[in-house]
């Protein structure tokens, strides 16, 4: 299936909890292509941005809009071009790997496909274990199957919440790299974390963000990561 | 149409699917509601040659308390891995979603009202001279009591204090469905009641057929707050 | 805020036309409308009782109108939205209060009339279900959240409350079939019983609506205090 290109949108987003602001007039643009990281200190907004992005929250204020190969997209066309991978990792624990790979596949609207699921889960290095209940994998299998999830889906822009949580280092190495294809590969790739320092290689583009605002939004790389750490420890407390 | 088809069967299978690998929620409904069968035996049994008149009432009560604690449990489970919300985030669209959900509901509850109506008509030594409006009666009120259960119990599925409100928004719109119900299932028993099950099962069709276009229509609007 | 003055105008107008209704229609109901025959003075009750029963169905309609334009709104005008929903809570809290209104004068009335305190007559028991209806409305208001989504689900049982209290009152009257059925207009004879009937459902109607809008402004007034603590937020968070 071939990756179109994605330009999502953030417009003065605004977004509240009772009287409190968890993003203040955040604007901000992604297109395919990109791997961009979202960082900041816990309560920052990392979690309500992305949400918002991925259409799991509406703003309170301001709007997001995406752009699928140059045309505007809502609703249904919208969600199928965006995969979200939350903190809940949203597979079921009582299927298997391949029962959850099949049943998100159908959900994005796609025919059923045994041979490109039994493909995915050889890509996400579950293959042997990819007719076991999901309830008895590591967390780090769990991941996997979550990410299996985003590839059988088709969608062109993966939006993730801290995926590297519970990783050991060869899984978040493992993770990186998939994440990377995907970039190379014509996908946009929106990624949170806490540490600047694991998304450096890889990112192309970096944020910052800080009590619900956009404190820094600049290249990737090395130099990105070291200004997005300066301006996370240099913040004000 | 035919993707959200595809996708419908796909939510309904992967519900019965998960239940039926761990039988909690076909358990849960069908434990209490035969407990309370039996309490309602102590409770009511102690003049057994009337057992006519207040049978039918337990029959309904007792489907409507067992699908509530159904209707919690369901969505427990999508609770506890945000699942609901996998299914939100796709392309397919929240009507379908809320169907698909609605008739796992369906199933569970008509599966769990088989044993429980057995041991109610044994026990009460109920006869059923009108098998057709025994059936249609439960079935047309399965219905209702799905519809609106379903969609209450997704959206009070974060709430405090869920297990109570849950019944205290479901039932005042239900209790047509009970009075109903049991107005059929009365004339079904065959007690002495000049009732005609015909009106009752035209209402509750009417009854079905508005609240499953009401519901459809508003779990959408609800859900994407 | 010109706006809003105007309508605290329009209250205390309607407030004072309403203090003027009900003492017209206690002098009527006192002093013009002649004694029942069998019931003495405690017939007299059921001129407030009728009139705030009415109310209260007037009240749920409202209610269920203002949930419908809070859902049509809320993805489009957050001002509109916030309106529907202030006049949701206000019809829906009035109404409790003309709910208990009747549920305490009807038994009183019935004790005298039939001999008992509660019977199940349509009427009453229908009367009973919105009581229960709106109190259904109040408790989700409070537990359900008070974000949006919480109003959204009041917003939609108002709504199913609707075709609901058609098929409860449908229901209700085929349910007693042998019950006797109480004709309320029949008793009323005397004009003056009539112009006191008149009088006191009107009153009813200036006070509810009085009631209403206060209470609706007072909401609004709570959602403005809301804003100015967001815009505090918003400007040194």
């Amino acid at each position: 299936m071939r990756v179109r290109a994605l330009d999502l949108r953030a417009d003065r987003v605004v977004r509240i909890a009772g009287r409190r602001h968890l993003l203040r007039d955040v604007t901000l643009s992604a297109t395919s292509g990109e791997l961009v990281a979202v960082l900041g200190r816990n309560g920052a907004g990392k979690t309500t941005l992305l949400s918002v992005l991925a259409g799991r929250q509406n703003p309170d204020g301001g709007r997001v809009t995406l752009a699928i190969d140059g045309r505007p997209a809502t609703g249904a066309a919208a969600r199928a071009a965006i995969g979200m991978l939350p903190h809940d990792l949203l597979i079921y624990p009582d299927l298997t790997a391949r029962e959850n790979l099949a049943f998100f596949m159908t959900l994005a609207g796609r025919a059923p496909d045994g041979a490109f699921v039994s493909d995915v889960l050889a890509r996400i290095g579950l293959a042997r274990d990819g007719d076991r209940p999901v309830r008895q994998f590591s967390r780090g299998m769990q991941q996997r199957t979550a990410l299996g999830r985003l590839l059988v889906s088709g969608a062109d822009a993966w939006v993730l919440d801290e995926p590297t949580t519970g990783l050991d280092e060869s899984g978040r190495r493992w993770l990186l790299a998939l994440l990377s294809e995907q970039v190379a590969a014509g996908r946009l790739v929106l990624m949170s974390s806490h540490h600047p320092s694991e998304v450096a290689a890889c990112a192309t583009r970096t944020v910052v963000l800080e009590a619900g605002r956009v404190v820094l939004d600049g290249p990737g790389g090395a130099d990105g990561t070291a200004a997005a750490f300066a301006r996370m420890d240099g913040g004000a407390a | 149409m035919i993707r959200a088809w595809r996708q419908f069967v796909a939510i309904v299978r992967k519900d019965l699917v998960v239940e039926f690998r761990t039988r909690e929620i076909l358990l849960t409904m069908a434990l209490f509601s035969m407990l309370l069968v039996i309490v309602f035996a102590f409770a009511f049994l102690s003049d057994p040659t009337r057992a006519r008149d207040y049978g039918p009432g337990i029959i309904w009560v007792t489907v409507l308390f067992a699908s509530t604690i159904g209707q919690n449990r369901l969505f427990d489970r999508e609770r506890e891995n945000g699942c609901l919300w996998s299914l939100l985030l796709s392309p397919t669209g929240a009507g379908t979603i809320f169907l698909a959900k609605a008739t796992t509901q369906l199933v569970f509850t008509l599966l769990m009202e088989l044993p429980t109506l057995l041991l109610i008509l044994v026990f009460f030594d109920l006869p059923v001279v009108r098998p057709g409006a025994f059936a249609g009666a439960l079935v047309l009120g399965t219905v209702a009591l799905s519809l609106v259960g379903t969609l209450f119990s997704a959206m009070l599925m974060n709430a405090r204090m869920k297990e109570v409100l849950l019944p205290l928004v479901t039932y005042p719109l239900l209790v047509p469905v009970v009075i109903a119900g049991v107005k059929v299932t009365s004339v079904a028993v065959g007690a002495p009641v000049a009732e005609d099950p015909g009106t009752w099962l035209r209402f509750l069709l009417g009854f079905d057929m508005i609240f499953a276009v009401a519901t459809w229509f508003l779990f959408g609007r609800m859900i994407r707050a | 805020m010109a706006r809003g003055n105007l309508w605290v105008r329009i209250g205390i107008v309607l407030a004072v036309l309403a203090a003027a209704a009900v003492a017209t229609a206690l002098y009527l109901v006192f002093f013009v409308a002649p004694l029942e025959a069998t019931m003495g003075i405690v017939q007299k009750i059921f001129y407030f009782h009728v009139g705030s029963a009415m109310n209260m169905m007037l009240a749920f309609g409202v209610c269920a109108l203002a949930g419908a334009t809070y859902l049509a709104s809320r993805p489009r005008s957050a001002r509109v939205a916030a309106v529907a929903d202030a006049i949701g809570i206000a019809t829906a809290e009035v109404g409790v209060a003309l709910g208990a209104i009747v549920l305490v004068t009807g038994p009183l009335w019935a004790k005298v009339a039939w001999g008992t305190y509660w019977t199940w007559e349509p009427r009453l028991t229908l009367s009973l279900m919105v009581f229960l209806l709106f109190v259904a409305y109040l408790a989700l208001r409070a537990y359900a959240g008070s974000d949006r989504f919480g109003r959204g689900v009041a917003a939609g049982l108002s709504i199913l409350g609707l075709p609901g209290i058609y098929f409860i009152r449908v229901a209700v009257e085929r349910w007693g079939g042998a019950h006797p059925q109480v004709v309320y207009k029949g008793g009323l004879t005397h004009p003056g019983m009539r112009q006191a009937f008149f009088a006191s459902v009107i009153a009813m109607l200036l006070v509810t609506a009085t009631l209403v809008l206060m209470r609706t402004l007072v909401e609004r007034r709570r959602q403005q205090v809301d804003a100015l603590f967001l815009e505090i937020d918003r400007t040194t968070g």
